[in-house]
């Protein structure tokens, strides 16, 4: 009877505290529903009471700023760092007064239900990470401070001129003109899609690099039938996708239709200017049919429907999969384990292809996904803008190389922890850059810390650690951002030209849509017939796609 | 017999319960009233806009609900004939077993499988189930039987959902009856032996009976699944082939969801999926009572 | 011991056969997640491994234990399972044993029936129970992963019907002599349904253990997180910042040996509870009759 006795102890316990908490959850309660709901509505006017300040001066007596955020799996500590507590968070104390208290962080895939439940319960901190979304909705309700003013009164020139580098993306955090929240700048030329090839299989059976679609198609056709890994196996596969091939970034098919003009699930602009829908578009049938004969060919992998990121890795990892259409960062995250395994295995990345005389275009997409916005009963709104100018610092031509905020020496990317942490357009283009210049000069002295990271790792896969590979055909020479660089320097590349909220046609029909669409693509490549893609088209149109359509040029005509 | 104060310490027992469940459930089922509005969150319960029964409607109207919902009573109707069943006959099978160490490692070893997350199961399965050289598919080869692409093929893939769901979990479900098989007098089966009867006729006549009111009692409680397919299962294994047999009302939510947060409509599907539950159980609860002679609640 | 008939040794035999084929097909998926968790990244990642070790390293291991919130989350876990079992198993028989009369003892009995399995199908959804666990204060505090779900229905449902099958002749003989309910709960009920307290105490131990989606929600930071939550955030990738430049460093987003680590080290603990509690589903254990 152990297990009962102390059950009962355990259990006498825990009722004393429940009925302690139930009675202080009835307190909060009036409290919450006293204050919350008409606060909401009336504005504080915290800017007209604060004297014009100095945009760099240090809080005396230091404030509380709350925030939320998410992470990532990606971000790594040492040394007993944690989110709330790190080299960021002790400079934010001691170079600006500010103390930065988390209300909550979460890791990103839980990031929106977390965002939404707060959101709802009604408690905003100071400073929230929230997407276009919720930065639409926040607005609407006047619950978000206008920064606008505090941005042209407080704003370093150099944060300026990060910000507006692409005045496009900038612009994503007006709503009617007015900048209701910092946008997290990225690089656009980043997400543009590459075409990468096994090039030690090219050499072993003589073919050329890809030049045209047709090379492509022959350079499958070839790493399905000659055997390129020489077990006498017919065990290989022409081009790798997913089931998820229209969406996803590595192993998708964006990169692909581009050599055919066609741009499925993005918006472009036709002849007259308006945007149209690039599922829609003829240059889809043609890829399709493409993709319909690699598939009956055998180029393809028979089950690709159901496989997802993770299991067509394996293809690559195993060596039975050879070419694929992929984002920059292919080599380190899904091309790596193939180089680790195979001591023979060399890889190399290529622009896409066309299909025909025109030159193809690659397709990417504006590069906020995220938005600091203030809450409209911050105490200290401006607190945002001293942790902008801050973290731009790092930006700086003369910054000191080696900074605490980049990646520590045992490679830890401390910079991930900032809370306010906007890009540079190019960054990592830039990163590029100057880490083949340190390499050829041997000089890493010049680079930023996140830089000599990326260097410190390039000079150990030139001496041989093969496990190194992926970084240095990412940053290094030859790599994927040769080939994203030119791209930048042909000027050669097209974005997603619909960045808004959801329309109310896309809240109602976008689902349905989208479902219809990625069966009936997964079908036809698998043998229906093509005529299937233009009864797609009627029905899409039909079933809520002109209204969307139309939405949005409504839309595009205001921006 | 016994007087109205005798009662009182049966109802300070099921104080505490009521006490939390009042705040925990209660409270929050008010939250229903979702259902009837376009929920933003920026505004909350109290301040969204009411649309009657709009939500409803935008269920009812999507164009392939007929279809879900189709679906996921297909599915899961099988997963509950066949979660019902195999637990049942493996927990006979093993009381049949005489070794205690052999009946002891089975019964530990089924177990497993349910421990095993399904996005973790869904790369297993993968490999098992495939066409090519999936061991499943090799093993039917020797039958002479095509191979079958159990997940990509849409009219296998219910069926693979419900063998795959039903192996994950008749392990854990046989633990029940295993409970129920030790209440069962061992008199009762003197008796029979005395009487002659053989080990098939005691299972029939006195283990089977025995574990009446346990299946009658799972049995009923399974009805309230009938709209419940198995999310997390579902969502790991399915993929645009298989859309048209495999997408369930969950799955579907979801990609509203991913589209824009609409809590409206969720919670409209949400109070839908219970209000058919909680009829389905009250049916069945009084067929039992009336049919099996055995109530439930 | 009777001499078996020709039929009933067919029987046995089949019956061996088929369980130990079920049990084998449950046993070889497990094997297999055990020995890519002892692999080499690379090789597990090119899916080489089957049932045995490909270049057998502990690395992954020493990985998942070096993590603090690995450590973090086991211990909330064993907080939660401890806190939640406790009260769980309380409420479950304190719930069970009065619903288990018949109403000619408790005339309200359908009424209290119906309060709780009305709450077994319906609930409010997310942002109403996360708005009611904030306003009782409970967010951020192990005690938001207790209460709400502190009377299981499911459990006292079976605890009741178990409850009811036992020979009414005891209790009517302690009553006779004076007991009250109270004693009748705790000296008869209870020792009497321990398979059944069993089950429901390796249901409870087990929901506990395994649920994710509360931590998720109802925590504030990651350190406040149960073990399974946790996992849930790493075994669960997300493909939403594929833009992002941070997509650089995710290589350890395809270990999956790290993964099946951290997943083989979160079941062992339930894995290990079971052959203990077994016991107690072993015929004739209790009703004391001449098996022993």
């Amino acid at each position: 009877m152990g297990i009962k006795r102390k059950s009962k102890a355990a259990a006498a316990l825990g009722m004393a505290g429940l009925l302690v908490l139930a009675a202080c959850g009835s307190n909060n309660d009036n409290q919450e529903n006293g204050n919350a709901s008409p606060s909401a509505g009336s504005s504080p006017s915290a800017s007209a009471s604060q004297p014009p300040a100095d945009p760099a001066a240090k809080y005396d007596p230091p404030i509380d700023v709350t925030a939320w955020r998410y992470t990532e799996s990606s971000y790594k500590y040492e040394n007993g760092d944690t989110i709330e507590n790190n080299v960021y968070t002790k400079a934010y104390a001691s170079d600006l007064g500010i103390n930065l208290k988390y209300q909550w962080t979460v890791p990103v895939e839980q990031f929106e239900q977390k965002l939404n439940v707060s959101i709802a319960a009604g408690d905003l901190p100071d400073i929230m990470w929230l997407t276009n979304k919720q930065l639409t909705d926040l607005a609407d309700n006047d619950l978000l401070y206008d920064l606008t003013d505090l941005y042209e009164q407080y704003a370093t020139p150099l944060t300026k001129s990060i910000l507006q580098q692409d005045q496009k993306a900038f612009d994503t955090a007006k709503i009617d003109g007015r900048l209701m929240a910092i946008p997290k700048t990225a690089s656009a030329v980043d997400g543009l899609p590459v075409l990468h090839v096994r090039t030690d299989w090219l050499e072993k059976l003589g073919l050329p690099e890809p030049k045209t679609m047709q090379d492509v198609l022959n350079i499958a056709e070839a790493f399905v039938t000659k055997d390129p890994d020489g077990n006498n196996k017919a065990d290989t596969i022409g081009l790798g996708l997913t089931k998820s091939f229209l969406t996803d970034n590595h192993f998708g098919t964006s990169g692909f239709f581009s050599g055919f003009h066609a741009y499925p699930q993005k918006w472009v602009k036709d002849e007259s200017g308006g945007l149209v829908y690039g599922s829609i578009q003829p240059g889809v049938k043609a890829g399709l049919q493409m993709l319909q004969d690699m598939y009956k060919k055998g180029l393809l992998d028979k089950e690709f429907g159901v496989k997802d990121r993770a299991k067509v890795t394996e293809s690559v990892a195993s060596g039975k999969l050879g070419m694929f259409y992929g984002g920059m960062s292919a080599p380190g995250s899904v091309i790596q384990d193939n180089v680790t395994n195979d001591p023979n295995a060399e890889w190399k990345s290529f622009q896409i292809v066309s299909a025909d005389e025109v030159k193809a275009t690659p397709i990417g997409k504006v590069p906020v996904q995220l938005y600091y916005a203030v809450s409209k009963k911050s105490k200290h709104p401006e607190a945002i803008m001293k942790l902008l100018n801050f973290s731009m610092e790092g930006f700086a031509p003369d910054a000191p190389a080696n900074s605490p905020f980049g990646i520590s020496p045992t490679g830890v990317p401390v910079y991930l922890y900032n809370l306010i942490g906007p890009e540079p357009a190019m960054k990592n283009l830039n990163a590029h850059h100057n880490i083949v210049q340190a390499l050829s000069s041997n000089d890493p002295s010049k680079l930023s810390s996140e830089e000599k990271g990326y260097y410190d790792r390039i000079v150990k896969f030139n001496g041989g650690d093969r496990k190194e590979w992926g970084q240095a055909r990412i940053f290094g020479t030859p790599s994927t951002f040769d080939v994203i660089d030119q791209y930048v320097k042909d000027d050669n590349y097209i974005l997603d030209a619909f960045y808004g909220g959801s329309t109310p046609t896309m809240v109602e029909k976008l689902a349905s849509l989208q479902k219809m669409e990625e069966e009936v693509f997964t079908k036809i490549i698998m043998g229906q017939s093509l005529d299937t893609f233009d009864k797609f088209v009627a029905d899409w149109k039909k079933l809520g796609g002109d209204d969307i359509t139309q939405e949005v040029n409504e839309w595009a005509k205001k921006q | 017999m016994r007087k109205k104060w005798q009662e009182i310490p049966l109802h300070v027992m099921l104080l505490p319960g009521v006490l939390l469940t009042l705040i925990f459930s209660y409270i929050p089922i008010a939250g229903i009233a979702i259902a009837f509005q376009k929920f933003q969150p920026a505004k909350g319960i109290f301040h969204s806009k009411w649309v009657g029964w709009d939500n409803f409607q935008y269920m009812l109207d999507m164009p392939n609900f007929a279809s879900v919902l189709w679906n996921t009573v297909f599915i899961a109707v099988m997963k509950i004939v066949a979660g019902l069943v195999i637990p049942i006959v493996v927990a006979l099978l093993l009381n049949e077993v005489a070794g205690a160490w052999f009946k002891r490692t089975v019964q530990t070893i089924i177990y497993f499988p349910h421990f095993l997350s399904w996005v973790i199961l869904g790369g297993i399965m993968i490999d098992v189930l495939s066409p090519a050289n999936g061991i499943v598919n090799q093993f039917l080869g020797l039958f002479g039987i095509e191979p079958i692409f159990f997940l990509g093929n849409e009219n296998w893939f219910p069926f693979t959902l419900v063998a795959t769901d039903t192996w994950k979990h008749f392990g854990y479900s046989t633990i029940i009856y295993l409970a129920a098989l030790t209440g069962i007098d061992q008199h009762l089966y003197e008796a029979a032996t005395v009487d002659g009867a053989g080990r098939w006729k005691q299972t029939l006549y006195v283990t089977l009976p025995g574990l009446l009111p346990i299946i009658t009692l799972m049995t009923v409680l399974s009805l309230g699944n009938v709209l419940n397919a198995g999310f997390e299962q579902v969502f790991n294994l399915y993929s645009p082939m298989v859309y048209s047999t495999g997408d369930i009302i969950d799955t579907l939510v979801y990609r509203i969801g991913m589209v824009e947060s609409q809590y409206g409509v969720a919670t409209a599907v949400g109070l839908f999926k219970s209000v058919i539950s909680f009829g389905l159980i009250v049916l069945s609860n009084r067929l039992a009572s009336r049919y099996a002679g055995y109530r439930v609640f | 011991m009777q001499k078996l008939t020709a039929g009933r040794k067919t029987f046995l035999i089949t019956n061996y056969v088929v369980l130990t084929i079920a049990a084998l097909l449950c046993i070889l998926p497990l094997i297999n997640v055990l020995a890519i968790s002892f692999s080499s990244k690379s090789a597990a990642a090119a899916g080489f491994v089957k049932l045995w070790p490909v270049d057998f390293t502990l690395s992954s291991y020493k990985y998942a234990l070096s993590k603090h919130e690995f450590l973090d989350g086991f211990v909330v876990s064993l907080k939660r399972v401890a806190l939640g079992y406790a009260v769980n198993m309380l409420l479950t028989i304190l719930t069970a044993y009065p619903l288990s009369k018949e109403r000619s003892s408790l005339r309200s009995r359908h009424y209290y029936a119906w309060f709780f399995i009305v709450t077994m199908l319906f609930n409010g959804g997310l942002i109403p129970t996360y708005m009611t666990i904030k306003e009782a204060g409970l967010l951020d505090s192990i005690w938001s992963l207790v209460l709400p779900g502190a009377v299981p229905v499911f459990n006292v449902i079976l605890l009741m019907n178990f409850f009811r099958e036992l020979p009414k002749e005891i209790e009517e003989a302690a009553f006779m002599d004076g007991a009250g309910h109270w004693r009748v709960l705790w000296r008869i009920y209870c020792p009497l349904s321990l398979p059944a307290i069993a089950t429901i105490t390796l249901f409870t131990l087990v929901a506990h253990w395994n649920s994710w989606f509360d931590g998720l929600i109802y925590m504030n930071s990651t350190s406040n997180y149960p073990l399974q939550s946790y996992l849930q955030t790493i075994i669960v990738t997300s493909d939403l910042n594929a833009v992002a430049s941070n997509d650089l460093l995710v290589t350890e987003v395809s270990d999956r040996t790290f993964k099946a680590a951290q997943v083989f080290l979160a079941a062992l603990p339930v894995l290990v509870v079971y052959p203990f509690l077994q016991k107690f589903f072993m015929k004739g254990l209790v009703m004391g009759s001449v098996k022993g």
